[in-house]
Order: C-alpha cells, then structure tokens, then sequence
C-alpha cells in the first residue's frame, strides 16, 4: 500500500461515527486540558487514557492524538491572554503574544495562532504520511541488539536534550527506570521489590505515575502561588480578525515554523518546546521585524506555535513507524497500544493498518475540527478561564483520583499518585526535567527485553550490542550527543587559547 | 518568599539517591542472576542500580560545584499553608475513601479544599461541594461504571 492508498484507507477509518466522535472529543477536550492551568497534555491524556481503553484501539488512539495537538493550541490561549502558558511549548509564545495584548490585538494573535497551528499540524501530517512507512521498513532490518541501541540510547539522549543540567535529564530517568523494575518480572515471574504487598506485583500503574507527577505537581505550583494568578481580558467576536499587515508578516514564520518543527518533531525530547524554542531563536535571527521581538511582534507568535503544532504530530513518525515513544504523551499511546494488545513496532503498518493510517488520517480531520472549532470558541476557552480556581482545582484532583483508581481499582494508584506528586513537586523546584521519568518506566520493560532476547540469541556474548553496523551507528551518535558539552567547551577553551596567543603576538609585535 | 541555594538542594537529593541505591542493590542481589546466556530477574535491576548511583553522584557533584548565587523560592506563610492544606486534605480523602466511599470522601475533600482555597465561609462552599461531587459521582461512577469505592453507607 502506498502513502496515498494508506491515507485514503485511513480517512475510511476515521469517517465512522465512534472515529469522528473521538477525534472531536479529543480536540474538544485537549483544548480545554490546554487552557486549563494545572493539567498539561500528559496529566490530560493519562486520565483520559482509562476511559479510552473502552473504546477500542483505533477510537482511543485517535482521542489520545487530538488531546496532544489540541492541548497545544489550549496552552497557546493562557500564554497570550495572561502570560501564563499552559504547558511548556507555549512558553515563548508569551512573550509577545502577552504584549500584543496588552496593545490590545489578543483576538487577532488568537486568530494567527490557530491558523498556524492549523498550518503546522497538517502539513507536519504528510510528512508523517511519507516517512512512518519507511522508518518502519528500516524498523524491520533491527534485531534484539539494534532496538536495544536505539530504545537505550534515545532514552539517554532523551535525558541530555531535554534540558538544564546532566543530572537534571539522568536522575529522573534513573528512576523511571527503577520504578519500571517494580512488580512481576515478565520471563520467570520473579517478583521484584514488591514488598510482599499483592497489588505491587503488576508494577508502577503508568496512569498514577503521570498523573501525579504531571497533574499533582502543577496543581501544588498553582496552589502555592494562588495570589498571583491574573485574570484574562475580554476577547470580542469582532477583534478576532487580523489585519492584513499580520497576515502578511505571519505567512513566513508559518513556513519556517512548520520545516523546523517537523525536524524536531522526530528527535528524542521535549520536542514540541524545543521546536518553538528554535523557531523564536530562528525569527529573531531572520524577521525583517527583529528589533520588534520581545515587544509584540506577531512572528514571535507565528512562528513558535506552527512549531509546535509540527512537532506534536511529527513526534509520531517514531511512535508509528518503530514503536518507539521519545517522548512522554507518545510513552502514553504506547502504553495504550499495549493494554489494546497491540504489539507496536515496525510490523504495525502490516499488521494493524487501521490503527497505523486510522491515526494518520485523524490527524488531517483534528486538525480541521480544531480549526473550526477554536476560533468561534475563543470566548468560551476565556470564560473557562474565568472559572475560580477554588472550583476547578478540587474539580481536576477529583478527575485524577477516579482515573488512577480505575485502572487497576486499586487504592495502591491512589498512594502513589500523592506521593509522586509530592516528589515531582520537589523535583520540579529544583529544575530537573519529569518527561524522562515516565519514559524510563515506560521503556525500561523493553530495553530489559531486549537486552534479555540479545543475550539469549548470542548465547551469551554482551559484544552483540555493538557488532552490527546500525548498532554502531546509534552508539556513536548517542556518544556524539552525551559528549557534546565536553566537546562544545574543549572547542571553546581551545578558540579562547589561540585567540589570546594570537592577541599577545600582536601586542609583542 | 524564603530561598535556599539550588546547590544545597542538588546534594540533598543526591544523598537520598545514593541511600536509596543501595537499598535498591541490596535487594536487587537477593533475585537470582542466572547466566550470561539466561539472566535472570537480578540483571537488569542492577545495570539500572548502577546508572542511579551515577546520576546520584552526578548530582551531588554537581551542586558541590554549583554557583551558590543561584536561590530556589520555598513556600513560606499563605502559600506553605495552604500547600500543607493541600496535602492534608488529600491524605485525608484517600484514608477515608475505602470506608466512606467516593461521594462522602469526595464531598468532605472538595469542602476541605475549596474553604482552603477561597476566603468563602464554610456554609458558602457546601452548595458548589456538594454540586462537584454529585456531578463526578454521577457521571464516573454511575454512568460510566468505575467502580470507585462505594464506602459503608451505599454499600461494597
């Protein structure tokens, strides 16, 4: 099946009632996750993510999806109305979407956001419609010793990229790893660290640890510092439209925003924040308006939210073609593959192309959906705004508690969820990065299988790790990407030496 | 707002780290290893051992070697109280779930939280209390059966 085939087959998925329904509901409902400070895409998806085992593979990824790009246009709202961004890829769009409030242009900036997330999100969606079916072809080349490379060192490149220090990205994925540890050992059903307590034996549920660590932790950051949330301004209908002035300098930053954070998209990392990240950096470097940036410069808009929007669905590409989730909302969709008993991989396009084109294809309609959705719906996302927190928050720890304790129904999810929190929470004052904990218990299952397959296939040589020439490749790119700070301050030490030997020869000339 | 330096935080955490890896190895060397060609459950358990160890060290070293101008903001006053208010009130709905089920603990923690949250008397926040609780109620556990805890008044 070509690409094209593949997509047309797709849209045949998506177009039945229970398909649509869940791209909607998940649009729908990312948005307000979006918007809503003190739930972000992944604490949103994971409370989600109980009730969409009841709908089926297909319907509950497609939710799962529209909740993660819907959730990125939501953020983009809090950012721009009180220079409060709901989640961390709209952090740049901040800063001059909160001054062209204040200049009085918040309808207008809505507007551009949602047509270049629009922009973003569908044409980052071809791109996931070309390259997914090659990845998985490569995907098919790997055994147990090169999916043990990738899925390990892109966990430990995932850890190094996602920002701050070294310590900051390992320690939390050390522990991810170790929770992953918890519970009945799938060869030999040896329990491990289960303390002799029985609901222990099926491991750290995933839904509790994101909750907690994701939902939690923002809802204490938010209580903490109750006093100084602000209030929203007023958006009319009519100061929605941008003028032809926006429209024209946006266009660029919508083109760049959208090749920049297709790229990004396909790396380990928080990539949805390091693409808007890139691209601020990048319209500041290129815009013919740079000396406006940081006071209102719609391209400070434009171009971050087509980013991210890009990358959100870009960061597919991994999680469809190898089965490899490099980030935390994508560890969640494989999770949810798996609770369906669907085995990701690169076989997926082969043996579940329903869900492989399905989701694919769902994207182009979510992206529709959230389009018409979200401008006319602007002033409803405000009023959500206006909600007091006193309701809200006892609201969404409510929401938490039921969908940690629907998973297992165990009142074992329900402790860990307050005890993550109040771990994340410490975590997070210090700045060290939580997306790397929940993919450490998620893909530490799979690096143990791997790595168990590895040794049983060579009868125990560990040299099969690094003797094919695609594990060597990964290596040494997980070597480059670990050393790069050593590298980066050798190349600087060594400029600053010539540069100062060359300056005294000058000076003894 | 108080602050202490991010670099004391850095080792405390890295400290804990390290007591907690070797916990973590000491138990992980009573699971059987097995062989190269057939490992056993203890392996993985302590490649992962060693990879915490290191990311504990790393951060103790790093805060050892951290600029001391760098402050973190801990909550003091309103904001500690009412996080500990918080964490109270959250402790408190999840002891009391098992035995008074998710409508009544629920109840009990949305008044607890929102009297927390808001300068409203407690009689003003049982109406909106009630409404929250009634309404999560409702819609998870009666219309989409999860079968939360019912408690000793509605029934196991």
């Amino acid at each position: 099946m070509s690409s094209w085939e593949g997509l047309v087959y797709g849209l045949g998925v998506v177009f039945t009632f229970q398909n649509l329904l869940a791209a909607f509901a998940g649009a729908l409902a990312g948005t307000a996750i979006g918007v809503l400070p003190g739930l972000g895409p992944v604490a949103g998806i994971a409370m989600i993510m109980p009730a969409s085992y009841a709908l089926g593979p297909t319907a509950g990824l497609v939710m799962m999806a529209g909740i993660y790009y819907g959730a990125m246009y939501g953020g983009s709202t809090t950012a721009i109305l009180i220079n409060m961004p709901g989640e961390s890829a709209s952090v740049m769009t901040a800063v001059d979407g909160y001054m062209l409030t204040r200049k009085g242009r918040a309808g207008a900036v809505l507007c551009i956001v949602a047509v270049g997330s629009f922009i973003g999100g569908t044409v980052s969606v071809v791109g996931v419609m070309l390259f997914a079916p090659l990845l998985a072809k490569l995907g098919l080349l790997f055994g147990p010793a090169e999916f043990f490379a990738l899925i390990g060192g892109g966990l430990l490149m995932l850890s190094r990229i996602s920002g701050g220090t070294f310590a900051a990205g390992i320690l939390p994925m050390a522990i991810g790893l170790m929770l992953s540890t918890v519970g009945q050992e799938s060869v030999t059903a040896q329990d491990r660290f289960t303390f002799g307590v029985a609901d222990l034996a099926q491991g750290i549920s995933l839904v509790a640890l994101v909750v907690g660590v994701y939902g939690v932790t923002e809802i204490m950051s938010v209580v903490e510092d109750l006093a100084n949330q602000p209030a929203p301004l007023k958006v009319r209908l009519r100061d929605m439209l941008p003028t032809r002035e926006e429209w024209r300098r946006s266009w660029a930053p919508f083109g760049r925003g959208t090749v920049l954070g297709f790229i990004f998209g396909l790396l380990p990392g928080p990539s949805a924040t390091l693409a808007s990240f890139a691209s601020y950096k990048l319209e500041k470097l290129v815009s013919r308006h740079r000396d406006e940036m940081g006071q209102g410069a719609i391209e400070g808009v434009a171009g971050p939210e087509t980013a991210n929007n890009a990358a959100a669905t870009s960061s597919m590409v991994p999680l469809l073609g190898l089965g490899i989730p490099f980030g935390a909302v994508t560890a969640l969709m494989l999770s949810a593959m798996m609770v369906h008993g669907v085995q990701p991989g690169p076989l997926l396009i082969t043996t579940n192309p329903q869900i492989f084109w399905g989701v694919i294809a769902s994207m182009y309609v979510g992206n529709v959906m959230l389009l018409i959705l979200n401008v006319p719906l602007i002033g409803v996302w405000v009023s959500v705004l206006r909600v007091p927190k006193h309701i809200f928050l006892p609201v969404i720890l409510l929401l938490a508690t039921v969908g940690s304790y629907s998973v297992n129904n165990s009142m074992l999810d329900v402790y860990v969820l307050l005890v993550v929190g109040v771990v994340g929470y410490v975590l997070r004052k210090f700045d060290f990065k939580l997306a790397p904990l929940v993919v450490g218990l998620v893909l530490g299952p799979e690096i143990e299988k791997h790595m168990r397959e590895g040794l049983y296939m060579s009868l125990g040589a560990p040299s099969v790790f690094w003797s094919s020439p695609i594990a060597i490749g990964i290596w040494i790119v997980v070597l480059l990407v670990l050393l790069s700070p050593l590298l980066n301050a050798a190349v600087n030490r060594a400029r600053g030496i010539k540069a100062s030997s060359s300056k005294l020869s000058m000076e003894d000339q | 707002m108080k602050t202490i330096t991010k670099a004391s935080g850095y080792q405390a955490i890295g400290v804990v780290g390290v007591l907690v890896t070797a916990g973590y190895m000491a138990m992980a060397l009573r699971l059987p290893l097995g062989s190269w060609d057939q490992p056993g459950a203890a392996l993985f358990p302590l490649m992962v051992a060693v990879v915490f160890g290191c990311a504990s060290l790393a951060t103790m070293w790093e805060g050892w070697s951290m600029d001391r101008q760098e402050r973190v903001e801990v909550p003091t006053g309103d904001g500690l109280t009412r996080i500990l208010g918080l964490l109270g009130a959250l402790l408190g709905y999840y002891l009391l779930l098992p035995w008074l089920g998710q409508l009544i603990a629920g109840f009990g923690f949305c008044v607890a939280l929102m009297r927390l949250l808001s300068d409203r008397s407690w009689l003003r926040v049982l109406l909106p209390a009630m409404a929250v609780s009634a309404v999560v109620y409702l819609v998870f556990i009666h219309f989409l059966k999860v079968p939360m805890p019912r408690g000793i008044v509605l029934g196991a």
